[in-house]
């Protein structure tokens, strides 16, 4: 009997989501694009975000054995993405001589979308370099959820699952991250 | 409920988890609904605009290419480990001979006062510093001679 999928992000092979991670090209090419995705608006430097996803799916290749099945495979990458995002940030602080570059936010918002017409397209972009600009003054924790949320598209059992928080905790860090960011584009009543 | 959500009520909307009221309430209102309607696709801009920028960015660096490198930087990480590993498997073998030929130090307690004159010294004055308190160890040299040559003398 094939078990029932629990989220969104379930395994290609359900019946032994472990031999997914087994093959490291087969990992990074269906991990790659998610977990880069993630990471590169944690960290907003593709050449940082590059480095990380490298080393996640990296490590997830090497420490398969660990893996057991009890969530997601992308569930797992997002944990162990998390985990080397934060020992990055926490070398940066001390590498307070050499900061790397950040991808600003005029970076961010030369992607437009060419369907929208010129007028749109401003709009559109004015609002999401608010929204970007204001994802940098979350704490770490609100952002990560929020990003989890609202670009990952997870689910809030699967955000705790990634977090390793309760799923009252990531409700709340959601909460004060929407809170943050309605304030700081200016919208709050 | 008031005329218009409360911006926690709107959040609530926004993330999940409002009440039915609020629900009920965006149903009804149009200006509250506008509202959650551009703010949801202010969020949506921003999830297809970081999508847009990682897509472009994937299609110059093809996936399997990082497969590769991945694993040319394992094998190259794994050659540096067991060449540490047996640099210092080389440098404990290599002292470790040294130390093992040290000579032990010497034990004068071994030593036979019979023959030997040194030990005989260390003896006497091994046994006259237990005999005389400490205030008087400065006479303690002069003692232990006297009591050498006496003994020796005695013995002829």
């Amino acid at each position: 009997m094939n078990p029932m999928p629990t989220s969104l992000f379930t395994p290609v092979n359900m019946e032994n989501p472990a031999r997914e991670i087994d093959d490291i090209d087969r990992l990074v090419s269906h991990y790659w694009t998610p977990v880069l995705r993630f990471v590169f608006a944690s960290v907003r430097d593709m050449d940082v975000a590059e480095t990380v996803t490298q080393d996640c799916l990296w490590k997830a290749h090497r420490r398969r054995h660990l893996f057991r099945g009890d969530c997601s495979v992308h569930t797992w990458l997002l944990r162990i993405a998390i985990n080397l995002i934060r020992d990055h940030a926490r070398k940066q602080r001390w590498r307070f001589w050499n900061k790397a570059p950040r991808v600003s936010s005029d970076a961010l918002h030369a992607w437009p979308d060419s369907r929208l017409s010129p007028e749109d397209a401003v709009l559109v972009q004015e609002q999401v370099a608010a929204v970007w600009d204001a994802t940098r003054a979350l704490s770490a924790k609100q952002r990560t959820a929020f990003l989890l949320r609202f670009v990952e598209e997870c689910e809030i059992s699967e955000i705790a699952q990634v977090m390793g928080l309760s799923e009252n905790a990531v409700h709340v860090n959601l909460f004060r991250a929407v809170r943050a960011i309605r304030k700081r584009m200016g919208i709050t009543p | 409920m008031t005329q218009h959500l409360s911006e926690d009520a709107f959040v609530a909307v926004v993330v999940g988890g409002a009440t039915a009221a609020e629900r009920k309430h965006v149903e009804t209102c149009v200006a509250c609904r506008t509202e959650v309607a551009q703010f949801s696709h202010a969020l949506s801009s921003f999830r297809a605009t970081v999508g847009r920028r990682i897509d472009v960015h994937v299609s110059s660096r093809p996936a399997n290419r990082v497969g590769r490198e991945t694993r040319a930087e394992s094998v190259r990480t794994s050659v540096w480990y067991w060449l540490a590993a047996t640099a210092v498997v080389t440098l404990v073998l290599f002292f470790m001979p040294a130390r093992n030929h040290e000579a032990p130090p010497a034990v004068i307690e071994h030593a036979s006062v019979d023959t030997d004159p040194d030990a005989l010294m260390d003896a006497v004055g091994r046994h006259l510093s237990r005999t005389l308190p400490a205030p008087m160890e400065p006479l303690l040299a002069s003692v232990a001679g006297e009591d050498v040559q006496g003994d020796t003398n005695e013995g002829k």
